[in-house]
């Protein structure tokens, strides 16, 4: 489960292409496409394999004008949607 | 018109010649009728093409690039990495089977006959998409090929985006009975010409062919790429660039030669294309009826004037646009 104790990991599976402060991502396969906003770039950029999410919603908090129960709550369901899309990769939560 | 010797095809798409050297001046001019002719200009690569008889019931994939491997070779390393001389590769279960000298530019195709069949032209097709990348490569042509329709209309091209089915077929049908030109319904060309930044890019037609088989030739600065979505009316909607984008990559031909595969290069050239073409000229999304209104909107965004109000087998009559 997914928790802010959560490291995620890129997946190689796919190809990134920054398009102003948008991300794009075209799998290996070829078959997907995504495409990423300007917040979840910026979430995105963060998620460097070591850093745990509670740390990624501080640098959100600091850059954003948003509550932290807000953030938290919109991270984790952003952490779902990225590990379902195959484009992160969550390790086991650090203790 | 052929090359100098019966047998050879020369396929001209955008800036890049392919020499085809077929198995006998027949299958040559057939390859001529097919495509609509041939060209005289010396080819980049040239290629000799054998059609090879066969017992076997071969699977013919969808995608003769994700279907491709490249055989092991005993070479060393040239300075960009790839292996020096010929690369050997196989399609499928040795549907095609061949090589190719990026040095030379020369290689040779081995084709079980299967593939020639009537009903498997397009998939044939997909050999040419990879020859076109290397005799691209060879003429140092800034282009790519699209998953699109293309017009000329009032002197500018417009690319229509879509995914199969989206409507590119019918978008083609629409314009040329409005009396706009088509360069293809199935795949075009951009090129980007002169190595200088902010240079429209340019919409050409090819040789391949789609549905819509009343196509011409031609080319026109693109003035604008409209992205197709199906609906009970004519509108168009911004669209922001990085979804553009995203949806053009999705139908950008993947710039492979003959002796490469789709790795990560060539995925990051794809959206390199995509992100150039898009960076370059406005993106809309067009919400289109089956019939030929959406031109109005197109006009009134893109500021086109015309002489006389349009109407489907009016005329495509227009003044200039406005500096």
């Amino acid at each position: 489960m997914t928790s802010l104790e959560t490291v995620l990991v890129p997946a190689e599976s796919y190809c990134v292409r920054e398009i102003g402060e948008e991300t794009i991502f075209l799998s290996n396969s070829g078959d997907q496409i995504h495409v990423l906003d300007e917040v979840g770039t910026f979430v995105w950029k963060e998620i460097d394999g070591r850093r745990p999410l509670g740390e990624i919603l501080d640098r959100i908090c600091a850059e954003y004008d948003v509550s932290r129960e807000t953030a938290e709550r919109d991270l984790l369901r952003f952490v779902e949607e990225l590990t379902e899309m195959g484009l992160v990769t969550q390790l086991a939560n650090r203790s | 018109m052929v090359g100098a010797d019966a047998s050879e095809f020369r396929l001209r798409v955008g800036e890049a010649v392919i020499g085809l050297d077929c198995p006998s001046p027949a299958y040559a001019a057939s390859l001529a009728d097919y495509f609509g002719g041939a060209t005289a200009a010396t080819p980049h690569i040239r290629l000799r093409l054998e059609i090879v008889p066969h017992d076997d019931s071969p699977v013919v994939p969808d995608s003769l690039f994700t279907a491709k491997r490249l055989l092991p070779v005993k070479a060393h390393d040239r300075a960009d990495g790839d292996p020096a001389g010929p690369r050997r590769f196989a399609i499928g279960d040795d549907l095609v089977t061949g090589w190719y000298d990026p040095d030379a530019r020369a290689g040779e195709l081995r084709v079980k006959c299967v593939l020639t069949n009537n009903q498997l032209t397009r998939v044939f097709e997909q050999l040419l998409y990879q020859a076109f990348a290397s005799a691209t490569e060879a003429a140092a042509s800034d282009s790519f090929l699209v998953h699109a329709s293309g017009v000329i209309h009032c002197g500018s091209g417009y690319l229509f985006v879509g995914a199969p089915e989206a409507g590119k077929s019918t978008v083609a049908r629409l314009s040329g009975e409005a009396g706009a030109m088509v360069l293809n319904d199935e795949i075009c060309l951009v090129r980007f010409p002169g190595a200088q930044a902010g240079l429209t890019p340019v919409l050409e037609g090819t040789p391949f062919n789609g549905l819509f088989r009343e196509k011409t030739p031609g080319a026109a600065p693109l003035r604008a790429v409209l992205l197709l979505a199906q609906a009970p009316h004519h509108r168009l909607v911004p669209v922001g660039r990085a979804l553009a984008t995203a949806t053009v990559a999705a139908q950008v031909v993947p710039p492979v030669g003959l002796d490469r595969l789709i790795d990560g290069r060539a995925r990051a050239r794809l959206l390199e294309c995509a992100d150039r073409l898009c960076a370059a000229v406005p993106a809309r999304r067009l919400e289109f009826l089956p019939d030929a209104g959406f031109w109005r909107e197109i006009d009134r965004e893109f500021e086109t004037e015309r002489d006389n109000e349009s109407a489907p087998g009016s005329g495509d009559s227009c003044s200039r646009r406005k500096p």
